[in-house]
């Protein structure tokens, strides 16, 4: 079997890279692990190794907040926002990157300004503004999915309709042309030309828009109420002190991030294999 | 990332980009994403300016549409102003300036190294894909508050670390003075370089084979595999990357307020927890949105730059 | 898709229900404020009894669906960010919950958005009246007796608490009275070697600090803002002792942990928990889960702090022997709520006698109900020491500009440690620092005025 020709590191240096990559991540994270089983109160007690295992915080944490609920509503609210936020993007991008039109410059423009507006202004006005809508219409947002999905949906926007108009800038229009020219709508050469070769740059606005809404507190501690509550700030009652008061929950908390960090992994690793992308050989060559 | 397109068949494109009305072109799908904005940026961020010019605390704050209207007292306080607290809103803009820059600068390199490392086929290979992502999905505020145990004086990991090879002392202060911002920096490294490897990689991904095949073919070493044929194609990618990793850096409002806790120390005090503490500690809404308009004013300057620089906006890159 | 419906299922195994629930909300979820014949209440959560605290919530329902025939719906905060984000949010929007459980120090920052009912001598009626709550916490319930807004709910009193190991060791028998003693005691404590000190300090928490020195201010004679609330009196002697005292236990008579100039109060109770400090102060009751589940379980004992200041021998004139601030929480009713009769009766419900047993119970804190907490301190000492404490406990200046106040002097003293801490501190720090701290204090003092 002949050589990769996509080697680009001499073999010393990729694997010494690798090596550290691997330590560089998984020594914290072994950390984050090692504390789970900590008893609370011993953490950043200065002893690294426990005095017992407390496997038990893997169990209590459920029950100290609604760690379940939290987390299938992050699921749910990551999960629509981020799809809907790269539908939205691919949409965008098609036209952007195909079409030539006036505004063109200022929509791009617009995109980059946008992701400069400190979201920590936006709190409160979001708050008055979106009480003001479901007092007006019957339409509720504080407290419900809506709210937050449709605020994290456009968090994501920017940088989802950024990465897809980079994406689809460079797959030549002649493959939809073709298509075209074989009778297909537009539609239809966007749908079976377009984005299956857009793949890879969809998979990754997927995962990033996700995350905007998996990671969000601000926004969603004013949000949601205890039935929308998102997992995000959940675990944060994990780290609460009350003034004169107990201890935090590190032990259990690192427990909780854990299993909060597990669902956007697998989430990757499914749809990473979309990630190998490229014109199918016998595509458009120069 | 593309296939070179013959001379021909991109004057022929740039021919049909005149802007005549080309058969249907599906203009609407611009507008989904403008609606969203409007009404959850726009609308509040207005709302905002106007708080700007009005002095709304927590004494006005029930009735703040019809709080006392101060013109541009607030403007001037945020320019001028630095107080017990915290510093002045353009202080707090420089910081953010080199949290963002440096940690830029950082993990670009070390972004495209990674995603270089993965991008061949062995056994295992999705599954380190994989880890490397687990930094970036990790809540960012475990990470802030998993590092702040790291750097704890005396009983922090790093700081063991650090003395058992006898670069530091045991008692290094990561968390006040002016470690603090490093401290910042590399946690924020550690968290975040995912971002730039995962858009890399998926650039590497879409390079076909046939490339760097014939590149061999012509006697290419790796280097010159990596800097002729791969990284050309990727430039508008990594150009974009870098532009939103700075960018997203200058939002981060969680990592220092969890890492830090309030008051931060000075050299932390990025623009995001500035203004948050100004609005929501110090109840001075009003100062908070000022802040807010002068540093976004101010930011929106070098994107406009950029962008034409890097012609990231137009259509085609290679 | 598929996948993630999967993955759905995987946690509905986990939560068992949750999932239930989820599908349930769909679109509905609650508006804020009360729909027809609910109440919304906002309290703060205890992160060491959950499940008590909200089992503890659902029979309150009952009883509030019994007696008002209202729905009762919580919903928690899990820190002070949190509580004040979220008045903030229904302060500005006229939308939130019904009822909020507000901490002492929140109190004035509420009365002073006018945006909660003034209680009359009839909603006091209709709330149970104030002849069964504890006295003195009524003198923070609101700016002037006539003019409160809010009903205690529980108390917190603050103490210290001290390793009886240590004291042993170092041949000390009680609590210290004065701070002079304190000193002395924390010294004979102290071994460095050991990594043990008698004391320990932490500045660079949001909250401590300007309780602790707000303490020794008032007991000096002095106080952070004039009476009539319209002067900050940061420069002046009484708080620049007080400054100077504290950060002494560092840099002059060396009872702390010299790391603990970066420590917030989680890491002091940690220090104190694994038995390296020997008097922890400005706690409350509410750390014993903390200590019981620790090294230092069945060593320590609980004590009022200190209320004479150092090398004094009485109280000054003008100052009070203040063991604690007036602290805990209380129970205000939203302007724009409109379910307020509800809420008034709600109140009725969550201050009456068994309840309030009830609630200590579950959670641990204090009742605000007289014989209630009378009753409990008969049985337990720890809380006989803490309501002895609050019984001569002091109000902190009743002014909103105090919130603003507070983080302008936690700024001060975590300034104030990371200088010590990084070695470049000089004794005239203080007085620059305090000087600066006056100025702001003095403009937040003026917005209040206007």
């Amino acid at each position: 079997m002949r050589r990769d020709a996509r080697e680009l590191l001499p073999p010393p240096v990729r694997i010494g890279a690798t090596v550290g990559f691997v330590l560089v991540i998984t020594l914290p994270i072994a950390f984050m692990l090692l504390l789970s089983v900590t008893p609370d109160a011993e953490v950043s007690s200065g002893r690294l190794i426990p005095s017992h295992w407390a496997f038990a915080n893997y169990a209590k944490m459920w029950s100290t907040v609604n760690l379940g609920r939290g987390l299938a509503n992050s699921l749910v609210i990551s999960g629509v926002s981020s799809t809907i936020a790269v539908i939205f993007a691919v949409g965008a991008a098609y036209v952007l990157s195909r079409f030539n039109f006036r505004g063109r410059f200022p929509y791009l423009y617009s995109l980059i300004a946008l992701q400069s507006v400190p979201h920590v202004m936006l709190l409160l006005p979001l708050f008055v503004l979106f009480s003001s809508i479901q007092t007006a219409i019957p339409f509720p947002l504080i407290g419900t999915y809506q709210g937050p999905v449709i605020t994290y949906l456009t968090f994501a926007l920017p940088l989802a309709t950024w990465l897809m108009f980079s994406y689809l800038s460079s797959i030549p229009v002649e493959l939809e042309e073709a298509a075209l020219v074989d009778g297909a709508t537009r539609f239809q050469a966007l749908r079976k030309v377009v984005v299956p070769l857009a793949l890879p740059g969809m998979v990754v606005a997927l995962v990033f828009s996700f995350i905007v809404g998996w990671n969000d507190v601000l926004f969603a501690s004013v949000l949601t109420s205890p039935e929308t509550r998102t997992l995000a700030v959940e675990l944060q009652t994990f780290s609460a002190a009350q003034a004169g008061g107990s201890l935090p929950l590190y032990g259990q908390m690192m427990g909780a991030a854990v299993v909060s960090a597990l669902p956007v992994v697998i989430l990757y690793m499914l749809f990473q294999r979309y990630l190998i992308g490229g014109l199918p050989a016998g595509g458009v060559k120069g | 990332m593309s296939a070179q397109p013959a001379p021909e068949a991109s004057t022929a494109r740039r021919k049909r980009r005149s802007g005549r009305a080309d058969g249907d072109r599906p203009m609407w799908l611009l507008w989904p994403r403008v609606v969203v904005v409007l009404l959850i940026v726009a609308v509040p961020f207005l709302i905002a300016v106007y708080t700007s010019f009005l002095s709304v605390d927590q004494y006005t704050l029930r009735q703040w549409v019809g709080a006392p209207w101060v013109g541009f007292d607030n403007y001037v306080a945020a320019l001028a102003g630095s107080n017990v607290l915290s510093i002045s809103a353009l202080g707090s803009l420089g910081i953010s300036v080199a949290f963002s820059v440096l940690t830029t600068l950082i993990i670009t390199p070390v972004g495209i190294l990674a995603a270089l490392t993965v991008n061949t086929d062995f056994r295992g290979r999705a599954l380190l894909r994989s880890l490397y992502l687990v930094p970036y999905v990790i809540p960012t505020f475990v990470t802030a508050l998993l590092w702040r145990m790291m750097f704890l004086p005396q009983t922090g990991l790093i700081n063991r670390f650090l003395a058992a090879i006898g670069l530091a002392d045991v008692n290094t202060y990561w968390l006040v003075g002016a470690k603090s911002f490093w401290a910042m920096t590399i946690t924020e490294t550690w968290a975040v370089w995912a971002f730039i490897y995962i858009m890399v990689l998926a650039g590497l991904q879409s390079i076909p084979v046939e490339q760097y095949e014939v590149a061999e073919l012509d006697g290419a070493t790796s280097w010159e595999k990596l800097t002729r044929v791969v990284l050309p194609q990727l430039r508008g990618l990594i150009a974009l990357a870098v532009l939103l990793s700075t960018l997203f850096h200058f939002n981060n409002f969680t990592l220092p307020f969890v890492m830090f806790g309030t008051p931060p120390p000075t050299p932390v005090t990025v623009l995001p927890l500035n203004i948050y503490l100004t609005s929501f500690n110090l109840f001075d809404f009003s100062l908070g949105s000022a802040m807010s308009v002068i540093t976004l004013l101010i930011m929106l300057v070098p994107g406009f730059f950029y962008l034409r620089m890097l012609r990231l906006g137009e259509v085609t890159s290679r | 898709m598929k996948k993630r419906t999967l993955t759905r299922r995987e946690f509905l195994a986990a939560s068992g229900g949750a999932l239930a629930d989820v599908s349930a909300l769909g679109l509905a979820g609650c508006g804020g404020g009360s729909g027809s014949g609910s109440l919304n209440i906002l309290a703060g959560k205890s992160t060491s009894f959950p499940t008590e605290q909200e089992d503890w919530f659902k029979q309150l329902g009952k009883q509030l669906q019994e007696k008002a025939g209202s729905k009762l719906e919580w919903d928690f905060y899990d820190s002070a960010e949190t509580e004040q984000q979220k008045l903030q949010t229904a302060m500005t929007s006229g939308t939130g919950p019904d009822v909020f459980i507000l901490g002492s120090t929140f109190v004035p920052t509420a009365q002073a958005t006018n945006g909660f009912r003034e209680l009359s001598g009839a909603d006091w009626k209709k709330a149970g009246g104030k002849s069964r709550i504890f006295e003195r916490q009524l003198t923070m319930a609101g700016v002037s007796p006539d003019k409160l807004i809010t009903v205690p709910f529980v108390m917190r009193p603050f103490g210290m608490v001290y390793n009886t190991d240590l004291f042993e060791k170092a041949g000390l028998s009680g609590p210290p009275k004065t701070w002079t003693e304190f000193v002395e005691y924390a010294k004979e404590m102290t071994d460095p070697s050991q990594n043990v000190y008698g004391a320990e300090m932490d500045p660079a928490d949001s909250y401590d600090p300007w309780k602790i020195l707000w303490t020794f201010t008032r007991q000096m004679g002095g106080d952070y803002v004039s009476k009539d609330l319209k002067t900050a009196q940061f420069t002046s002697e009484e708080v620049e002792a007080a400054v100077r005292f504290w950060f002494d236990w560092a840099t002059k008579h060396r009872i702390v942990d010299p790391n603990s100039m970066t420590w917030e109060a989680t890491d002091a109770l940690t220090a104190f928990a694994n038995g390296k400090v020997g008097m922890l102060i400005m706690i409350t009751s509410n750390i014993d889960p903390t200590l019981q589940d620790s090294k230092v379980k069945g060593k320590y004992e609980y004590a009022p702090m200190p209320t004479i200041s150092y090398r004094m021998e009485a109280i000054p004139a003008g100052g009070e022997p203040t063991p604690s601030i007036v602290s805990g929480d209380y129970l205000g009713v939203a302007d724009y709520s409109d379910a307020q009769d509800a809420a008034l009766q709600l109140i009725n419900i969550m201050t009456d006698y068994q309840n309030q047993l009830d609630y200590f119970e579950a959670v641990g804190d204090l009742p605000c109900n007289t014989k209630a907490v009378e009753e409990l301190a008969r049985k337990n000492e720890t809380v006989e020491t803490f309501t002895e404490s609050e019984r001569n406990a002091t109000p902190t200046p009743f002014t909103g500009a105090f919130g603003p106040i507070e983080l302008v002097m936690g700024s001060v003293t975590s300034k104030l440690g990371s200088k010590i801490a990084t070695n470049s501190f000089s004794p005239s720090d203080i007085e620059e620092q305090l000087k600066r701290a006056n100025e702001e204090a003095q403009a937040q003092l003026d917005k209040a005025q206007r």
